[in-house]
């Protein structure tokens, strides 16, 4: 589960995927990571992300991306 | 047609300048004025207040970020004040968020209470271990400010006020990414966010300049020790690379909205896009201050030419970007002012921030994934 941590920004508080993302791969559920076209290694940093969204799309819990929030979708002034 | 922020960003920042004035003098410090001593008076704030819930863009939360000069050199009996203001004056619907960014140098007990009172955000500013933070964030004697910044973190966390700190990275830092670690760890310090060593107003260069692979080395490490024990400590980078990797739509960089992010200075001028354009001086703009709160409105400024012509600039380098950059998805086309000071241009594409901050760190973030789910990544 996503744990409720102050946000740096202030703003809505989210949980540490670096966590979530450790635990996931700690219970060994990698074994069920989905296959996706070697042609799209070619798309460089594409193929990268599409990997992890994947990867996690098929072992996270479920709704994690709708979790994360329109706030994440953000690029937000780093001086605060 | 006037500009109109993002429907869904809305007006979501007001950073408002309390005062220009610095108590401590930071050797990589992007502020010209930062011996002012002026304060801003409660009739400007209420202006700013007009201005900014009367312009119709505020959505259901607005972030007033405090940032200065030093926001606690303004006594708090000031923002006692200023934040009641601010609630009478807010509409209902209207949820208000306060932050600080703060050396810590003047933090004391009254101050913690405040905080926790008003459940304010705190950014604390320590670059690290003792000889690395004295090392640019001095007294105007010389003096180290590491001692007085340690002891705001141990206040804070004794008064159970949440903070996070902003680590500034030099040159001298990309060395020590295990010295780091192990001093936010040891130091009780659970959420840091880094930001670098820019080319930004007053400060014309930057240490980081050609080390883009010392950078990433230490970003790679840094991450590495993060990755090897998550619980530790939460870095703002890290998480932020890994939500923006996870999500469907393109990020859009809220300094690249019009009124997305207004700043309002300590006599009452206004300015948008990034915070630290207000105050520079360019020479093709000349300034960056779009009216004043006391004879503008949002919509005035939005029909300025200058704004204009600055706006479809800074469009026209967030198209160039979207064009150039395969980053671009998860950056959402940079900042306009490290375009600027770094460029002389918001029309431009890569910066030194940009290489840095979004390319590396998203690598990274990537890398450290890809590292987590070695087969998985194979197999792709």
């Amino acid at each position: 589960m996503l744990k409720t941590h102050p946000s740096l920004s202030g703003g809505a508080a989210i949980g540490s995927l670096v966590v979530l993302i450790a635990s996931i791969s700690a219970t060994g559920a990698l074994a069920s990571a989905p296959p996706v076209n070697p042609e799209s290694l070619e798309r460089g940093v594409c193929a990268r992300v599409a990997s992890v969204a994947a990867i996690i799309e098929k072992n996270g819990p479920p709704g994690l991306r709708d979790r994360l929030g329109a706030e994440m979708k953000i690029a937000q002034w780093r001086n605060r | 047609m006037a500009p109109r922020p993002d429907r869904e960003l809305g007006l979501r920042l007001l950073v408002l300048q309390p005062t220009p004035f610095c108590n401590i003098d930071c050797a990589y410090c992007y502020l010209s004025d930062r011996q002012s001593r002026a304060r801003m008076s409660l009739a400007t704030l209420d202006r700013a207040c007009s201005l900014v819930f009367g312009s119709g863009l505020v959505g259901p939360r607005l972030e007033v970020a405090w940032h200065g000069g030093e926001p606690l050199v303004v006594p708090l009996e000031w923002y006692e004040s200023a934040f009641e203001l601010i609630a009478a004056r807010c509409p209902p619907g209207v949820e208000i968020g306060h932050c600080f960014q703060t050396n810590g140098l003047l933090l004391d007990e009254g101050w913690a209470r405040f905080f926790a009172q008003t459940k304010a955000g705190v950014g604390l500013s320590i670059d690290g271990p003792a000889d690395l933070h004295d090392a640019n964030r001095r007294t105007r004697r010389g003096g180290g400010t590491h001692a007085g910044a340690m002891r705001a973190a141990r206040l804070l966390e004794e008064q159970g006020v949440p903070f996070h700190v902003i680590t500034v990275l030099t040159e001298r830092a990309l060395d020590m990414p295990d010295e780091l670690f192990d001093f936010y760890v040891s130091s009780g310090i659970r959420e840091v966010g880094f930001n670098v060593e820019e080319i930004e107003g007053a400060h014309a260069s930057s240490s980081l300049a050609g080390t883009e692979a010392r950078f990433r080395r230490f970003i790679r490490r840094f991450f590495d020790l993060v990755w090897d024990s998550p619980e530790r400590i939460k870095v703002r980078e890290l998480e932020s690379a890994l939500s923006m990797a996870l999500l469907d739509e393109p990020v859009v960089d809220e300094q690249n909205v019009p009124f997305a992010i207004v700043s309002v200075s300590v006599d009452g001028m206004v300015s948008t896009f990034s915070p630290e354009l207000l105050g520079a001086r360019s020479p093709r703009f000349e300034s960056f201050a779009f009216g004043r709160v006391d004879s503008h409105r949002l919509s005035d400024i939005a029909i300025e030419p200058r704004f204009a012509t600055i706006n479809s600039e800074i469009q026209a380098g967030v198209r160039a970007c979207e064009r150039a950059c395969p980053y671009f998805r998860w950056c959402g086309g940079g900042a306009p002012a490290n375009k600027l000071f770094e460029t002389g241009r918001f029309d431009s594409t890569e910066t030194m921030h940009c290489r840095l901050m979004r390319q590396v760190i998203f690598d990274e973030a990537l890398r450290g994934f890809e590292r987590q789910f070695p087969s998985g990544v194979e197999a792709c």
